[in-house]
C-alpha cells in the first residue's frame, strides 16, 4: 500500500488551489498565516495540521478525502473529486469573502454527500 | 449589446414567473413563493458590506446566500438577481455579487440585474398598481413612488431606476431619491424596507434531510451536530427549556 506524505498532500493543494483560481496570498490571507507557510504546505516541507487541509478543501471546493488518499490519484479521479466547481474568481477577495464562498461551497458538498446517502 | 441583453432578461423572467405561478400583475415574495419551489439553498445571513449575494454550484446542488446587512429592499432585488444565475446559466463558475451595479461591461452580471428588474418589477404589473393609485391623476409624485415600492418590496433606488426606465418618471430623482426612510414614515409606511435586518435563515429542505439521515442511522451523532453547525440550525440539544407563546 502506497504511504501518504505532505509531499504529496501539498501537491494536490497546489493542483487544487490553482484549478479554483486562488493566488498563494488570498489563501494565506484567508487562512491567517504568512505567503511563505503556503509555498512550504504545497511543496510538503513542513506539516499541514488536518483542520487547515478541511478548511483548504472547503474553500477549493473537494472533499477532504481526496487529499488524504494515500494510492497516487490520476486527473479524472481528481476532476471527478472537485465537485464540478469554480474556474476562477477574477475579483480581489478579502479574507472575510473567502470564508462566505468555503462556507457555500462547504453547505453544497453537505447536501450532496446527503442525496447521495438517502438516494434522493 | 444592450438591448439584446435586455431582451434575454425580459425573456427568462417571463418564463421564470410562469414556472412558480406567479400572476403577471401582482408583486412576488420571493422567499416565500420562489426559493421554497426551486431546488436551490437559500441562506441569509450577515455576510461583508462589499458583497450583496453569492452564487456556487457543487455537483448540480446549487447555493445562494444572501447579505442580510442590506436593506430589505436591496436583499428581495440580490434574491432575484442570484436567481438569474442559478437557473439560467450554465457555467458553473462562482459568483460573488454587488446586485444593482448595472455592470455592462460584465454580461453575466447585467443581465442578472435586468432579470430582477423585470422578475420583481413587471411592466404591466407597475401600470396596473400604480394606475389604480394614482386614478385620473397625471403627473407622478412622491408618495405615489413609496407606494410603489412598498407593494414591490424593491429598494428605493431600484424603484426610480425602473420608473425611468418605463419613461414614467423623466426629470424628479432629484427631488424623489434623498432621504427615503424619514419620509415613508411621514407617509405613515414601516421603514423595515429601507432597513437591514442582520438575520439569519435558511431556506432549503438540507435540515430535514439531515435529520431523516440522523433518525435513520445513516449518519453518526456527531455528524449530525456538525451538519447542523455548518448551516447555524439549532439542535434539540440548543432547544431545550423553549417555551411556546400561547396564540
Amino acid at each position: 500500500m502506497a504511504q501518504l506524505t505532505y509531499e504529496i498532500i501539498g501537491r494536490r493543494l497546489q493542483s487544487a488551489r490553482k484549478k479554483a483560481g486562488f493566488t498563494q496570498e488570498q489563501v494565506a490571507n484567508y487562512l491567517k498565516v504568512p505567503r511563505e507557510y503556503m509555498s512550504y504546505y504545497e511543496t510538503g516541507s513542513r506539516a499541514v495540521d488536518m483542520l487547515t487541509i478541511d478548511r483548504l478543501a472547503d474553500l477549493y471546493g473537494y472533499d477532504i478525502a481526496y487529499f488524504l488518499d494515500p494510492e497516487e490519484i490520476d486527473d479524472f479521479q481528481a476532476a471527478s473529486a472537485a465537485f464540478r466547481l469554480t474556474e476562477k474568481p477574477t475579483e480581489k477577495l478579502s479574507p472575510q469573502t473567502l470564508e462566505v464562498v468555503a462556507r457555500a461551497r462547504r453547505i453544497a458538498i453537505n447536501m450532496s454527500k446527503l442525496n447521495k446517502l438517502l438516494e434522493v | 449589446m444592450k438591448e439584446r441583453m435586455e431582451e434575454t432578461a425580459w425573456s427568462f423572467a417571463l418564463q421564470a414567473r410562469a414556472q412558480f405561478n406567479l400572476h403577471p400583475l401582482e408583486p412576488v415574495d420571493i422567499f416565500k413563493e420562489v426559493y421554497p419551489f426551486a431546488n436551490i439553498i437559500c441562506l441569509k445571513e450577515p455576510l461583508p458590506d462589499d458583497i450583496s449575494g453569492m452564487y456556487t454550484n457543487a455537483d448540480g446542488v446549487k447555493v445562494v446566500i444572501i447579505n442580510t446587512t442590506k436593506t430589505v429592499g436591496h436583499q428581495n432585488f440580490t434574491a432575484a438577481h442570484e436567481l438569474y444565475h442559478a437557473l439560467f446559466e450554465k457555467t458553473v463558475e462562482d459568483q460573488l455579487c454587488k446586485a444593482g451595479a448595472f455592470d455592462f461591461s460584465n454580461e453575466s452580471e447585467a443581465v442578472a440585474d435586468l432579470f430582477a428588474t423585470y422578475f420583481l418589477m413587471p411592466e404591466d404589473a407597475m401600470r396596473f398598481h400604480l394606475g389604480r393609485k394614482m386614478r385620473s391623476r397625471k403627473t407622478i409624485e412622491f408618495e405615489d413612488v413609496v407606494y410603489l415600492e412598498q407593494v414591490f418590496q424593491t429598494s428605493h433606488i431600484s424603484m426610480i431606476r425602473r420608473l425611468e426606465e418605463l419613461r414614467i418618471i423623466k426629470k424628479q430623482r432629484r427631488e424623489f431619491l434623498p432621504d427615503i426612510r424619514r419620509r415613508a414614515l411621514l407617509l405613515g409606511y414601516s421603514d423595515a424596507l429601507y432597513r437591514p435586518t442582520n438575520d439569519s435563515e435558511l431556506i432549503s429542505d438540507y435540515v430535514t434531510k439531515v435529520a431523516t439521515a440522523y433518525h435513520k442511522n445513516i449518519i453518526s451523532q456527531a455528524r449530525y451536530l456538525e451538519l447542523m453547525a455548518d448551516v447555524g440550525a439549532p439542535t434539540n440539544l440548543d432547544l431545550e427549556g423553549v417555551e411556546d407563546y400561547v396564540d
